[in-house]
């Protein structure tokens, strides 16, 4: 267990979450009528909880990607992904080139490594500001809304990238991806908001009971 | 009358005390970027992102400014500037007091002043539409995300580099500026005038020096400070990255102005 929060509220109109976020899994939380972004920020630190607690079980190595956040457009696909990692000095200088090329092969970002930000796609820049968060080996991601701007077969592409992407890097991946079809196979952790409560779900198969038990 | 007057005071009194707040924000940040450039730069010594960037800048501001901007005014403050003072002066003052006009008003004052139009207009707007544009499109955002100071990464190289290429490229101006005035005074009036060059050398002492290259380092840092102020304050809106421009070229020139009178007077 990483994180646990107990009845923390990002505000005081949300309601409060309790849950346990693990290693090295994908965990999605999952809901139509309440803004999700908050509480994902709220569980990186980015403002302290308005009340109850959030607790990290040891000293985490967290990033946080959104859709708001954009490469730096002067520099080319490459010197964006080794930015941060040359400015904090995560090793040698060979090192961290080496970890780039990895991560520009498991993205598939090769051919455009050099390539300033205005010549590639949307989802091209999707690959390369979760592989900028990556260069710096965190231990938790937190993927805030994911597919946005991306239309279908490019969200899709996204999905077979995220999906293993906790077992590859060994790291903890928390989304608030709305699509069933994501979770299901990502084999995610779920916590769903209903009913004015958070329910967590350690699999796909109790989520899915819990659905159709409340559709009806 | 009158109450046109007092409308003329109040918005003359309103925009000295927005400057004045400004200067004391950009000055208050600026020292903030420095303090922080500085521990980021004792902290990583043998990181190289930093002073790669300050080259860079350096390169810019200093090196691409110099030829042919800067060497071009040169010889147009030499042939209209030096050349007509010395030519007039010299019919009823005597060489001391040529030599004195050359070194106050040219070289310590002339050149260093339009040394700093040149990189306001040239630097300061280019680094204000830089960081503000990245301000627009959240890109210091991400930085910030991935733990990377924008004050470190962005700011104070600019600062650095801008203070270095205002002073070197001060001491430049200011020497061609004499040189080629002294050269266009001998060619337009009498070859005698050629003795102004072995006799300007000694004309400056330790502490009008010292005071000279002083005054460069603050005035180039100034500019950046101010750049880096008004571009990190744009909000979220494009339109406001000409309103951050224009108001840090402004603000930069009444600076600039301002060192330059305090310095004459000591």
């Amino acid at each position: 267990m990483l994180i646990k929060a107990e009845e923390a509220q990002p505000n005081e109109n949300s309601p409060a979450l309790s849950c346990l976020l693990p290693e090295n899994s994908t965990l999605c939380f999952h809901s139509a009528s309440i803004n999700l972004s908050l509480y994902l920020q709220m569980l990186d630190k980015h403002f302290p909880a308005y009340s109850g607690n959030i607790r990290y079980i040891k000293p985490l190595n967290t990033a946080y990607i959104n859709h708001e956040i954009q490469l730096v457009s002067w520099l080319s696909g490459f010197a964006n992904l080794t930015l941060a990692a040359n400015y904090h000095q995560q090793g040698s200088r060979q090192e961290i080139t080496e970890r780039a090329y990895y991560l520009l092969n498991y993205f598939s970002c090769n051919s455009i490594h050099s390539s300033l930000p205005n010549f590639i796609s949307p989802l091209e820049k999707k690959y390369f500001l979760i592989a900028r968060a990556l260069m710096l080996e965190p231990q938790v991601v937190f993927l805030d809304k994911p597919f946005i701007g991306l239309n279908k077969q490019e969200a899709e592409k996204l999905r077979e990238k995220l999906i293993p992407l906790a077992n590859e890097f060994k790291l903890t991946l928390i989304t608030n991806e709305t699509g069933l079809d994501f979770i299901q196979r990502a084999q995610a952790q779920i916590i769903h908001y209903d009913a004015q409560k958070f329910h967590q779900f350690s699999h796909w198969k109790p989520f899915q009971h819990y659905l159709k038990r409340h559709e009806k | 009358m009158i109450t046109f007057l007092l409308y003329l005071l109040e918005s003359l009194g309103r925009w000295i005390i927005q400057y004045v707040h400004s200067f004391f924000a950009a000055l208050q940040l600026s020292l903030v970027i420095l303090k922080r450039g500085g521990v980021y730069q004792s902290q990583h010594r043998k990181n190289h992102l930093i002073q790669h960037t300050i080259t860079a800048q350096i390169i810019f501001s200093g090196i691409d400014t110099l030829f042919p901007t800067l060497f071009i005014l040169s010889i147009f403050i030499g042939l209209g500037v030096t050349a007509q003072l010395i030519l007039f002066l010299q019919t009823f003052s005597s060489e001391a007091e040529v030599i004195r006009l050359l070194t106050k008003f040219i070289a310590l004052q002339l050149s260093p002043t339009l040394t700093a139009i040149i990189l306001i207009s040239r630097s300061g707007s280019a680094i204000t539409v830089d960081i503000g544009n990245m301000v627009v499109h959240q890109e210091t955002k991400g930085l910030a995300f991935l733990g990377v100071d924008p004050y470190v990464y962005l700011a104070y190289p600019r600062i650095i580099a801008l203070a270095i290429s205002q002073m070197t490229l001060a001491v430049y101006v200011a020497t061609f500026s004499i040189v080629f005035g002294i050269f266009f005074s001998g060619l337009l009036g009498s070859p005698s005038n050629f003795k102004y060059f072995f006799i300007v050398i000694d004309s400056f002492t330790n502490q009008e020096l010292f005071l000279f290259l002083l005054k460069n380092l603050l005035s180039g840092a100034a500019i950046a400070g101010y750049a880096c102020y008004f571009a990190f304050n744009i909000q979220s809106c494009i339109t406001e990255v000409p309103q951050a421009t224009q108001k840090a070229i402004v603000h930069s020139l009444i600076v600039i102005f301002i060192i330059n009178t305090l310095f004459a007077i000591i």
